[in-house]
């Protein structure tokens, strides 16, 4: 077969294009942006190194804040930033917090953001009694915020492909760990051979949680631990209704010129299949369930165009595509995709320019909502903190940190 | 060969198609092939006088931004429209074009390191202690990665299989 495939890979390669001169052209165009960008940065983490003075001199100042706490922010522009959390951050174990605003990372550390505005949290490192691994450790796999905040669920992802025997969900108010044991479906989270394809996606109404990876998922009912398999061919991403009694798996193995996605009844009983046909070559951006529950949306990019699609769940085919324009359209090496809804605004993230952004699907125009420092990103802003409301509530008495 | 002793403008007119053909098996996509060479001819513009062998540090440079491209951008997947377009065309190919789609086909549904690893392997012809330091990675995991690839390939292109087993006999 390898001789085959060394065949095969001649022949394909073949069709790759050739543009030596452009390829100049746009090397030496994304080296000027980065080059800006570091000087942007520079001169932050001097404004940042003057803040830090300052709240070394008895200043208090919460790490992520809304409009009416916030500091100067390094952009000047969306109400709300996620810096890298500093030495000395407390774990969630340590100082408890209500609901998480944020699960990111920073180069190797996952941390979460207090909703209520006391700052950042770093998760701790379990006895192995309590749950064995930590979530952010290199034997975990990827966690996930419970769309109100309140848990946090991990698994462990064996290097050695074991099935997943057990799923850990920490209440961040009690500092509790409940084991659930998994029974029913010998599921592997690195069957792919690689664990970064695993996540979990939570049910809004905190019952059940689905198991994602690149070429299989299953749904795990908290109450029992029982797991259930999703069909073949429905995998890689999942997205929950809002009333959890559906969940809309991306459709796997379509190879038609559309995206599309299954969506399956809370017991996987029974789906429709919903399809977005594309006109060109597009590289697509994941499915979100709209707050109205009779809506996906994704966004599509290709041939220079970006457009958000709003496809309805009833598998009745219809499609509304809406052009994205400006900084929000994927650009050379940046992409954009959507992260849910906020208000009747598609909130999308502008993946590599480290901002998330509202889009209102009417006028087609966007506005800052969450920036990042470098190097930090965020896996996940839950649900029902997105969707209304600050996402980070001011301090009550700001000594919270 | 030191970025010293060949402008990056001719060393990527030289080596830019080879780095290309590359990152468009790793991609499956000519967009995003090109977004791919482009980022990391960038990363490597500001340091070219310090780079001993541009080809590797690129190379390498590329590989592993397309995996870190994937996690990142987890909800990103290409649907290239040529392969749909070709897909759908499921008579009067000859065994060649046959073969190019069920290879295109299935290696849309490996996972990106996976499929590095192929290319690194059975494209570019490295051994796997070469392909392990490209990647970054330890050589047993190149193996098992190899070894993974290769079965699931199997398993979503059986055409292959049959296509070997023709030419055999």
């Amino acid at each position: 077969m390898t001789t085959e495939l060394r065949r095969a890979f001649e022949d394909l390669a073949a069709e790759a294009p050739s543009r030596p001169t452009a390829w100049t052209d746009g090397a030496r165009a994304i080296a000027g942006r980065r080059r800006a960008r570091r000087r942007a940065v520079a001169s932050i983490t001097a404004g940042t190194l003057a803040v830090l003075a300052a709240v070394g001199v008895g200043m208090t100042l919460p790490l992520f804040a809304n409009d009416a706490t916030a500091p100067s922010t390094q952009t000047g522009e969306a109400p709300y930033r996620i810096d890298a959390p500093p030495s000395g951050t407390p774990s969630v174990l340590d100082a408890p917090i209500r609901r998480a605003a944020v699960l990111a990372t920073a180069g190797s550390t996952t941390f979460l953001v207090d909703a209520d505005g006391t700052g950042p949290r770093t998760l701790p490192s379990l006895p192995e009694a309590d749950g064995g691994s930590v979530p952010g450790a290199s034997d975990s796999c990827p966690s996930a915020l419970s769309e109100d905040g309140a848990r946090l669920a991990w698994v462990r992802c064996s290097p050695e492909a074991e099935p997943i025997d057990s799923l850990f969900v920490l209440t961040l108010a009690s500092a509790d760990v409940r084991v659930v044991e998994v029974a029913g479906l010998e599921y592997t989270a690195t069957e792919a051979g690689n664990e970064q394809a695993f996540s979990l996606e939570w049910s809004p109404d905190g019952t059940a949680i689905a198991f994602v990876g690149a070429n299989s998922a299953a749904v795990l009912e908290l109450s029992t631990g029982r797991l259930s398999p999703v069909p073949a061919g429905f995998a890689f991403e999942a997205a929950w209704s809002p009333d959890s009694s559906r969940i809309a798996f991306y459709d796997n193995v379509n190879t038609r010129p559309e995206v599309s996605a299954g969506v399956f009844s809370r017991d996987l009983s029974s789906r429709e299949i919903v399809r977005a046909p594309l006109p060109r070559a597009e590289s697509f951006g994941g499915w979100v369930w709209g707050p109205d529950g009779d809506t996906l949306s994704a966004v599509v990019a290709g041939g220079g165009v970006s457009e958000l699609l709003l496809v309805s769940t009833d598998g009745g085919g219809e499609v509304r595509r809406i052009a994205l324009r400006g900084d929000v359209a994927n650009r050379g090496a940046y992409s954009t995709t959507t992260k849910g809804w906020r208000q009747g605004l598609a909130v999308l993230e502008l993946v590599g320019r480290s901002r998330w952004v509202t889009f209102d699907p009417e006028t087609g125009t966007s506005q800052p909502l969450i920036s990042t420092a470098r190097g930090v990103w965020i896996n996940q802003v839950p649900a029902a903190i997105l969707g209304e409301g600050p996402i980070v509530r001011a301090a009550s008495d700001g000594s919270a940190r | 060969m030191s970025g010293d002793a060949i402008p990056f403008e001719e060393f990527v007119a030289a080596r830019g198609p080879a780095l290309a053909r590359a990152a468009y098996l790793l991609t499956g996509d000519r967009h995003l092939a090109e977004d791919l060479l482009q980022s990391s001819l960038a990363k490597a513009l500001p340091r070219w006088s310090r780079i001993s062998d541009p080809m590797a540090y690129v190379r390498r440079s590329m590989f592993t931004e397309h995996v870190s491209w994937w996690r990142r951008r987890r909800h990103v997947t290409e649907v290239p429209l040529a392969e749909h377009d070709a897909v759908s065309r499921d008579s009067g190919h000859d065994d060649d074009t046959s073969r190019r789609l069920a290879v295109r086909t299935a290696l849309r549904q490996l996972p990106p390191r996976q499929r590095a690893v192929l290319v690194l392997r059975f494209y570019e012809d490295l051994t796997e202690a070469q392909a392990a330091e490209v990647l970054g990675i330890s050589v047993g995991t190149v193996k098992s990665q190899t070894h993974d690839a290769l079965k699931r390939l199997r398993t979503v292109a059986p055409d292959l299989s049959e296509h070997s087993a023709q030419r055999r006999s």
